[in-house]
């Protein structure tokens, strides 16, 4: 196993554990993974009050686990090696060292102070959302953000879908993150083509469901390869993750894209439906 | 200065080619943004469009040129974004279209359907 000089932010949801399990499966761990752990409900805080903190996660972990399609996901890991599983494990196992902090939002006072004293300056942003100046500007420090599309062209979001309809393939671009949306400078990019699955009915799940699956499981794990990429890169050049070439990108060049219409998006998933079961 | 929004997309309308796509393609992704995120376009904004100068939004009529617009332009020029904004626009506004509007307006949404299936 390596250690990645790289802190991992982690938020409580499938794609930051698909990194970590995936960096795990492929001989990699982060020095350190920093939980957000996001200020909850009041509904959770009174459980938590009555029962205590341990007791009202399990309450909600079973109440996530009651809508789960394990089938589902396991088909949509199955390709990178991974299983549902592999996501139900203890996250403080996955780093040598690991912290837990309490913030409102990304631009938490809590978050910046405690970015700002830390050593390692290099990040993997696991979650989705725009960064603020005042982490940005933190002296040193880099954040990478994995982003579905082929920067600059495919900017924004549900980036899997307007890739595939657009390019006819699922393209991925590591960035530094800067203030923009997508227009940090480019790391490294990559394209694929859907697995193929056989004997496998995608078209008995429900489109709803199959967008949800897709973006929650099948395009975290497209990520971390991009991503496992990149690593990859910096160990041939015998570079850490921070001190690698990178592209500047035009933030006037290319094209930022919104939520897929319904409509659209059932044909977009009609068409990776059909590819994905030949 | 301020952008108005009508007087632009009267000009669009009466200039309604496919060549003159490149000309209006920076605002139209612009206006495209205000319905995506915003849901709202509104007459006035300032002249980068990054906000807008007014609370009072653009009528059904200039709503449906606009969404007319989009639509030339997916059709014309094969621009699945501004199909993408023209399909959340008209969601917002067909109930106050006139049936014979509406008619020819799902037309071309089922053309561009057509192409992209």
């Amino acid at each position: 196993m390596k250690c990645l000089n790289i802190t991992v932010l982690y938020n409580d949801s499938i794609p930051s554990k698909i990194y970590l399990a995936f960096l795990y499966k492929n001989g990699f761990y982060p020095r350190k993974i920093i939980y957000l752990n996001f200020k909850t409900s009041k509904k959770y805080n009174i459980t938590k009050f009555f029962l205590g903190k341990r007791f009202s996660d399990k309450i909600r972990e079973s109440r996530k686990k009651k809508y789960l399609d394990v089938e589902l996901s396991n088909l949509l890991l199955q390709p990178f090696n991974l299983k549902y599983s592999d996501l139900d494990k203890d996250i403080a196992g996955f780093s040598q060292e690991y912290c837990e902090i309490s913030v409102s939002s990304l631009s938490d006072k809590n978050l910046i102070d405690y970015l700002t004293n830390e050593t390692n300056k290099t990040f993997l942003f696991t979650g989705g959302g725009i960064l603020k100046k005042e982490l940005l500007s933190i002296k040193d420090t880099k954040f990478i953000h994995i982003h579905p599309g082929v920067v600059p062209d495919i900017k924004g979001s549900d980036g899997l879908f307007w890739s595939y309809l657009l390019r006819g393939k699922i393209g991925y671009s590591c960035f530094y993150m800067n203030e923009g949306i997508d227009t940090g400078d480019i790391l490294h990019i990559d394209e694929y083509k859907l697995h193929k699955y056989k004997n496998t009915k995608f078209s008995k799940y429900k489109k709803q469901v199959l967008y949800r699956y897709l973006l929650d499981y099948y395009d975290p794990c497209f990520r971390a390869q991009t991503f496992v990429n990149l690593i990859n890169k910096s160990l041939t050049n015998s570079k850490e993750l921070n001190e690698l070439s990178y592209e500047k990108q035009d933030s006037t060049v290319g094209r930022t894209y919104f939520l897929m219409h319904e409509k659209l998006r059932d044909i977009v998933l009609e068409k990776m439906i059909k590819e994905m079961s030949a | 200065m301020s952008f108005e929004t009508i007087k632009f997309i009267e000009k669009i309308d009466s200039d309604l080619r496919k060549e003159s796509y490149t000309q209006y393609y920076t605002v139209l992704n612009k206006l495209c943004k205000k319905i995506d995120v915003v849901k709202v376009v509104y007459d006035k904004y300032e002249d980068d469009l990054s906000k807008a100068s007014s609370t009072v939004s653009i009528s059904i009529e200039v709503y449906s040129k606009l969404l007319k617009i989009l639509l030339f332009y997916s059709l014309e020029n094969s621009d699945i974004k501004y199909f993408n904004s023209a399909l959340k626009l008209y969601d917002k506004v067909q109930d106050k279209l006139m049936r014979i509007e509406k008619d020819s307006i799902n037309e071309s949404i089922e053309k561009m359907l057509r192409i992209i299936l």
